[in-house]
């Protein structure tokens, strides 16, 4: 298995603050991989540099060897690097169908003038996105709420639909900022099955995450960070008994034993 | 409303708009919809760009571009109408280009602003350099050339029934143009960036891109609206392609209702034309009613005024009242009310129409 | 008589400064209650216009007119908040909506100004009318007094934001009023406060300029250029305002002169835009790409 992203040097700050120092790291293709820490350690930072909507102070990222760094957002979207956002971003006037539908964009091979004009194969295409659009929303199991308004659905519902936008894309790496946060446990066991299963079709995951039982039952790797720099670094258990990690966590934070 | 009665409904308006004119005797009745139907297109456009979160401040300087394009190619440079339209929208379509490029990298304030100066600009130039008229601006401009039809006739442009289907025409392309750009995967594209610009981006939406296409392509619809405007009005003052005429467009598509893409400006600048005209019996008092009326339309009716269609009620007076004597919510905060409205309102898909799936 | 350097200078300040004050006020609307305010030039029309009926038909003292005159806008911008800005909140396209709300004002406030002060232009009698002499150049003292007061008035401004509980409270409903909200600031109060301080300048620039420029219906145009000069010097920032309105004083003072008025008003535009392109939040102004959005 080869290293399908690599953090070389990944350093930010804003001003005064140093959000994120010298950073490696390295996610195996088909990993689960957890990034972790106290609140205001910088991983949210991370996952920012690495999609592109924030540029590094500092240092690369390497997406499947190249570097990204200086790209638009889009750009690296287009190259197969999904993201889900921490405060889940949804398009809120259309319906949960046409949300999924959008992500599809990466996926589309006609041009402009083929979709504006509406030939025959394009028009095959988008139905065939509307198709599989749904298919996605069954295998997230919001199937039945396909012409629902975003804004409608309870929190959980709506991170799952978040997720089904990624997935639409196709992506090679997908990273999630949080995504059972705010959920009841009925709704995060749901959302550990979804990403077991993300997985097994091939996709990378990386995850940021404070529910430590989440966090411990899925990765595979985990990179502990703590005022922006990595203190630790490992398997589950490795990292559970890191003396720095628990110092990091003392007091601060929850440790969800749960 | 199933899509069946959508096609009907409109195929029974697109015949009524073609038999008007035969049925009116005053040339100046027909007057007044020549003037609601391109006001209704120019807010179309702007519209378009809304939609895609920009709001754009230059449609009546592209408007105004178009014009006098048209008015010194075919005044000045001897050129028929019919070869200067072509032309006209091309300037138009490049220098948006241009300027787009530069302007449309930025968004919020950061895109409205230079839009805004754009808008101020292009009169002023206008007005200033003689070789454009001046002050005065361009005056006899020559109509359009007659068009041969088989069998000896010809159409000539001499009365306002025919400068009436000309735009109606020119209009219906328009319209058109957008109805296929709605359903495409630019108009996705567009509604996507509108509605979240960082989604967009993660699901390789290129804002940039877009939105530049969007810019040359309203503008380029705007300044065809200028060269009809030139040739049918005969003559054109730098004044009256300003930032006034700007806001006066967006007002338009906001009081019909950005619900609907396409219907909601043509409401909304008929009801805007027609009023001030009706009004001129009480001369004196025409702004301030004027003015009071797209007030109370903006407070009561937020939809615009189609949400009067959808079912909806207008925004309750006594809540109004009482907003007023009592102070706004308290401690009024912009963020807690928003989300107060969204708890509190089951969201309808009011604007779905506008989806391109008409 | 052909206008020396100086001459030019001091026309510029004044101007410049009138300016200043102008877009000090609209800066203050901007950046509190976030509303690009278009009927904001009809206040520094009302301004002069009070002060001329005041002063001729009612025969009352200049100094008395001015400080009415600045009551009665400042009471109207207060009204205009309460009964039209402030039932606009929290709407989809608010922005946009203040912008077509501030059209609807300015027909309203435009034509009633028209119906009771007809079209033609009035002259306003100057109280310091005697010119002095100095250094070989002859400057007229009213404009010496616009200096003065402008300077007066912006200094208390720039007091009563920084030094007084309100002036804080209004600087921090400008930058996060949520978070100031969590801070007990009626985020409200501040907004119409925000409001009657900004027309009250409005009416007090047009109030102190009717002397020198005469009193007509196309004032209100330069009131509306205001928003460039605001936008040029930067939104929120009151050291860009004054940038602003000193650049564009003295842009149109020589300007006028050298090239041509039209020519004048085109190269500060471009150069405005220009500067923009770089700088969107204006010289000295801060990020303003979150306000705006539609």
């Amino acid at each position: 298995m080869s290293a399908i992203l690599e953090a070389k040097g990944l350093t930010k700050r804003f001003g005064g603050v140093t959000a994120v120092s010298d950073l490696d790291m390295s996610v195996q293709e088909s990993q689960i991989f957890g990034l972790i820490g106290p609140n205001g350690a910088g991983k949210t930072t991370v996952f920012s540099m690495i999609s592109a909507f924030q540029r590094p102070t500092a240092g690369q990222v390497l997406f499947e060897g190249s570097d990204v760094v200086g790209k638009p957002a889009h750009a690296v979207a287009r190259l197969g690097i999904a993201r889900l956002f921490q405060h889940s971003l949804l398009f809120g006037n259309i319906t949960v169908l046409e949300n999924v539908i959008v992500g599809f964009h990466r996926k589309r091979s006609f041009g402009l003038f083929s979709s504006f004009v509406g030939t025959k194969r394009a028009r095959e295409e988008e139905e065939g996105f509307r198709v599989k659009a749904l298919e996605i929303l069954d295998f997230v199991g919001l199937g039945r709420l396909k012409d629902e308004l975003p804004v409608n659905l309870p929190h959980g519902h709506q991170r799952l639909l978040s997720v089904a936008t990624t997935l639409a894309t196709g992506p090679r790496l997908l990273l999630l900022d949080e995504p059972v946060t705010g959920m009841n446990p009925a709704e995060m066991n749901e959302m550990v099955r979804i990403i077991r299963k993300i997985r097994e079709t091939g996709i990378t995951l990386m995850l940021v995450e404070h529910h430590m039982r989440v966090v411990m039952d899925l990765c595979d790797h985990i990179v502990v960070l703590n005022y922006g720099q990595k203190i630790a670094e490992g398997g589950a258990q490795q990292v559970c008994t890191d003396p720095a990690v628990c110092a990091a966590y003392l007091g601060k934070g929850t440790y969800d034993a749960a | 409303m199933s899509k069946r009665w959508k096609w009907i409904a409109a195929s029974v308006f697109f015949l009524i708009v073609v038999a008007l004119p035969q049925f009116i005797q005053s040339a100046y009745y027909v007057h007044l919809l020549i003037l609601i139907m391109m006001n209704a297109v120019l807010a179309m456009t702007f519209i378009l760009l809304l939609r895609a979160g920009l709001l754009n401040m230059s449609m009546a300087a592209f408007w105004g571009i178009g014009a006098y394009s048209t008015g010194m190619l075919t005044l000045k440079g001897g050129l028929s109408f019919w070869v200067a339209l072509p032309i006209a929208v091309a300037i138009a379509a490049l220098v948006a280009l241009v300027f787009g490029a530069i302007l449309v990298r930025h968004a919020g304030l950061g895109f409205i602003i230079p839009s805004l100066i754009f808008a101020f600009i292009v009169p002023l130039v206008f007005g200033t350099f003689k070789v454009f008229g001046g002050h005065v601006g361009l005056i006899r401009i020559p109509a359009p050339n007659p068009i041969p039809l088989p069998g000896g006739h010809h159409i000539t442009f001499a009365s306002e029934q025919s400068y009436y289907y000309l735009l109606l025409a020119l209009a219906l392309i328009v319209v058109l143009v957008l109805l296929a750009l709605y359903r495409s995967w630019v108009g996705r594209a567009w509604r996507a960036l509108g509605l979240s610009s960082n989604l967009a981006q993660s699901v390789s939406i290129s804002p940039f891109r877009y939105r530049l296409l969007g810019f040359v392509i309203v503008s380029a619809m705007a300044a065809l609206m200028g060269v009809f405007f030139a040739a049918y009005s005969t003559n054109i003052q730098p004044g009256s392609y300003g930032p006034f005429k700007a806001i006066y467009i967006q007002m338009y598509a906001i009081l019909g209702g950005v619900g609907n893409p396409i219907i909601g400006p043509v409401v909304g600048a008929a009801i805007l034309t027609i009023i001030p005209e009706a009004l001129r019996a009480v001369k004196n008092f025409e702004p301030m009613v004027t003015g009071a009326l797209i007030i109370l339309i903006l407070i009561f009716l937020p939809q615009g005024i189609l949400g009067l269609l959808h079912g909806r009620r207008p925004g309750d007076a006594l809540g109004f009242l009482r907003n007023v004597v009592h102070g706004g919510r308290g401690n009024s905060n912009k963020v807690s009310a928003s989300k107060e409205g969204v708890i509190l309102e089951r969201a309808k898909p009011a604007d779905r129409d506008g989806e391109g799936a008409a | 008589m052909g206008r020396t350097l100086v001459q030019l200078f001091i026309d510029g300040l004044s101007m410049g400064l009138v300016y200043v004050l102008m877009s000090s006020g609209f800066n203050l609307v901007m950046a509190v209650p976030n509303i690009i305010f278009i009927a904001f030039g009809e206040f520094y029309m009302l301004g002069a216009f009070i002060v001329w009926y005041i002063e001729v038909p009612a025969n009352i003292s200049y100094f008395a007119a001015v400080p009415i005159a600045v009551i009665a806008t400042a009471f109207l911008g207060g009204l205009s908040y309460l009964l039209v800005f402030r039932p606009l909140q929290f709407r989809k396209n608010q922005f946009l909506t203040n912008i077509i709300a501030g059209v609807g004002l300015m027909l309203i406030i435009g034509q009633a100004a028209l119906m009771l002060f007809g079209t033609e232009a009035r002259g306003v009698p100057s109280v310091f009318s005697s010119v002095y002499e100095v250094l070989g150049v002859r400057i007229a003292l009213e404009k010496i007094v616009v200096i003065v007061l402008s300077v007066v008035v912006l200094v208390a401004l720039h007091a009563l934001l920084q030094k007084t509980r309100t002036g804080r409270a209004m600087r921090a409903v400008s930058f996060r009023s949520d978070v100031a909200a969590l801070q007990g600031v009626n985020a409200d109060r501040m907004f119409m406060v925000a409001m009657i301080v900004g027309c009250a300048l409005a009416g007090f620039a047009g109030a102190i300029m009717a002397p020198i420029f005469g009193v007509d219906l196309g004032m209100a145009q330069n009131g509306f250029l205001v928003m460039l000069v605001v936008m040029l010097g930067g939104i929120g920032s009151m050291p860009g305002a004054i940038l602003g309105g000193l650049v564009f004083g003295m842009t149109l003072s020589y300007g006028q002169y050298y090239i041509g008025s039209g020519q004048a008003q085109i190269l500060f535009f471009a150069v405005i835009m220009i500067i923009l392109l770089f700088k969107p939040g204006g010289i000295l102004g801060k990020n303003i790409e979150e306000i705006g959005h539609v």
